[in-house]
């Protein structure tokens, strides 16, 4: 995590990659030639563009979700920091192209088959299954308690996109509502005049990498990101 | 792979063949790599990586550090890359940069000059920014264009790696100067950096390092920043 956060300012190496990359260990293992993701990334990014169909697979992993540095790599940055086994990183490794190749996998998003309305489909695993939503660190209580429920960390790390990029997750799900016509400009200016708190979490963060904050500030205040000053 | 401070403080960036194959799916341009190794002052570096590089990307390979002799420049093209680097053979004995763009076109060879800054004077440095030339360093461009150089690459040695941005005046005079496309690198720390030098001068591309090694971002969101400034880039 610290690795990451010093070279990247993205704390979360381990959990972008190991997303992305464990499934597709697991469906070798399985011989499970077909995967389905939700979303596309384009719902979000700008990394493919519009029409183009997404596949979940090696290019898109390098190309963002792996920060730009492979597993392998990643082995030798924290190479002596602390003990660990090389197979220890498996799990965030991509496989290789040619076993995926003789298993016929196909790694597809769902959205890009079906309109992706998050808000909607919530509703629908509500309904029909009785799905429970949650409290997220830093955003407004019950206005979207579906979308990352499953970090402990989104506090954190949406305090450094707060940082770095002069908005936070508030104003992506603001965003999202007002183009979706569910929501009026002056009321996202509500929620987001609540962005970039500190959060509590933070503390827990720090003990858990063994960095000061002084440290931490000095590293998230280096990857502003432009336009952002 | 390392990335650089000033020419100095070398960096583990990973290997050169997995961080070929990121830079090749992030669409990369091209991708120059260059042999910094004090010690081995030959192609030898160079030709280990290279089939492992060569075998993963289909991005345009730039590569160099070590030419010193026609003889290098072919096996190097010969191994698949677009480009030759040519830096510090330029100054010994430019014949070598003659016989590669005479034998495999201009479009082969990419003259480089490391250069150091004081006030507006620019000072010539080869040998991997330890050796300070004596030419001056714009005869020094001259006799690179006479000898059919097809691109130049002008890196900023003190400017390297602190990612504290380009001097956007002297590339606007290098580009007046010479009419071969010019590449400058050494110093982008941010897409205003590269966005303010491609505005502010006809330079024809920008080298970056750390800001991909060294931030989260990649060529994507560089090229998206600068298209939506209103840059003309692919």
């Amino acid at each position: 995590m610290s690795e990451a956060l010093i070279r990247k300012g993205d704390f979360c190496w381990h959990c972008h990659t190991g997303i992305f990359a464990y499934p597709m260990w697991v469906a070798l293992k399985e011989q499970v030639p077909l995967i389905i993701w939700g979303e596309e990334s384009k719902e979000y990014t700008a990394y493919f563009k519009e029409g183009e169909v997404e596949e979940v697979n090696e290019d898109r992993f390098n190309r963002f979700v792996n920060l730009g540095i492979t597993a392998d790599d990643m082995a030798n940055m924290i190479k002596g920091d602390f003990d660990f086994d090389y197979r220890d990183l498996k799990p965030f490794t991509y496989p290789p192209k040619e076993e995926l190749q003789k298993l016929g996998v196909r790694s597809i998003c769902l959205g890009s088959y079906i309109p992706w309305d998050v808000k909607a489909q919530v509703e629908i695993i509500q309904r029909e299954l009785g799905w429970q939503g949650d409290t997220v660190e830093g955003m407004p209580d019950g206005v979207w308690p579906y979308e990352k429920i499953e970090c402990s960390m989104q506090g954190v790390r949406d305090y450094i996109k707060f940082r770095k990029r002069g908005y936070s997750r508030i104003s992506q799900m603001c965003a999202l509502d007002i183009r979706n016509g569910r929501m009026l400009p002056q009321q996202a200016d509500l929620y987001r005049a609540n962005e970039g708190q500190r959060p509590a979490s933070l503390d827990r963060f720090l003990e858990m990498v063994g960095m000061a904050e002084a440290e931490f500030d000095q590293i998230i205040d280096s990857m502003k990101v432009y336009p952002w000053e | 792979m390392v990335k650089s401070r000033c020419f100095k403080n070398y960096r583990d960036i990973g290997a050169p063949r997995t961080v070929a194959r990121v830079l090749n799916h992030g669409k990369a341009d091209e991708l120059i790599l260059l042999n910094v190794d004090h010690a081995n002052r030959t192609i030898a570096p160079l030709l280990e990586v290279l089939p492992a590089i060569s075998a993963e990307i289909f991005v345009p390979l730039t590569v160099g550090g070590g030419i010193r002799a026609y003889d290098d420049a072919k096996i190097l093209l010969a191994a698949g890359v677009e480009k030759v680097v040519i830096n510090s053979a330029a100054y010994d004995n430019i014949l070598v940069m003659r016989e590669v763009s005479k034998k495999h076109g201009a479009q082969a060879v990419c003259a480089s000059v490391d250069v150091l800054i004081d006030d507006w004077e620019v000072y010539c440095v080869s040998d991997c920014g330890r050796h300070e030339e004596l030419i001056p360093f714009r005869e020094h461009l001259d006799n690179i264009e006479q000898a059919g150089a097809g691109e130049l690459l002008i890196q900023f040695i003190e400017r390297d790696g602190l990612m504290q941005g380009l001097p956007v005046d002297l590339v606007q005079s290098l580009c007046d100067h010479t009419a071969l496309p010019l590449v400058v690198a050494g110093g982008v720390g941010s897409y205003k950096h590269l966005i303010d030098t491609f505005k502010g001068s006809a330079v024809s591309g920008i080298g970056v390092g750390s800001l991909f090694s060294f931030t989260d971002s990649n060529p994507i969101r560089a090229r998206a920043a600068c298209k939506n400034a209103g840059v003309n880039v692919r």
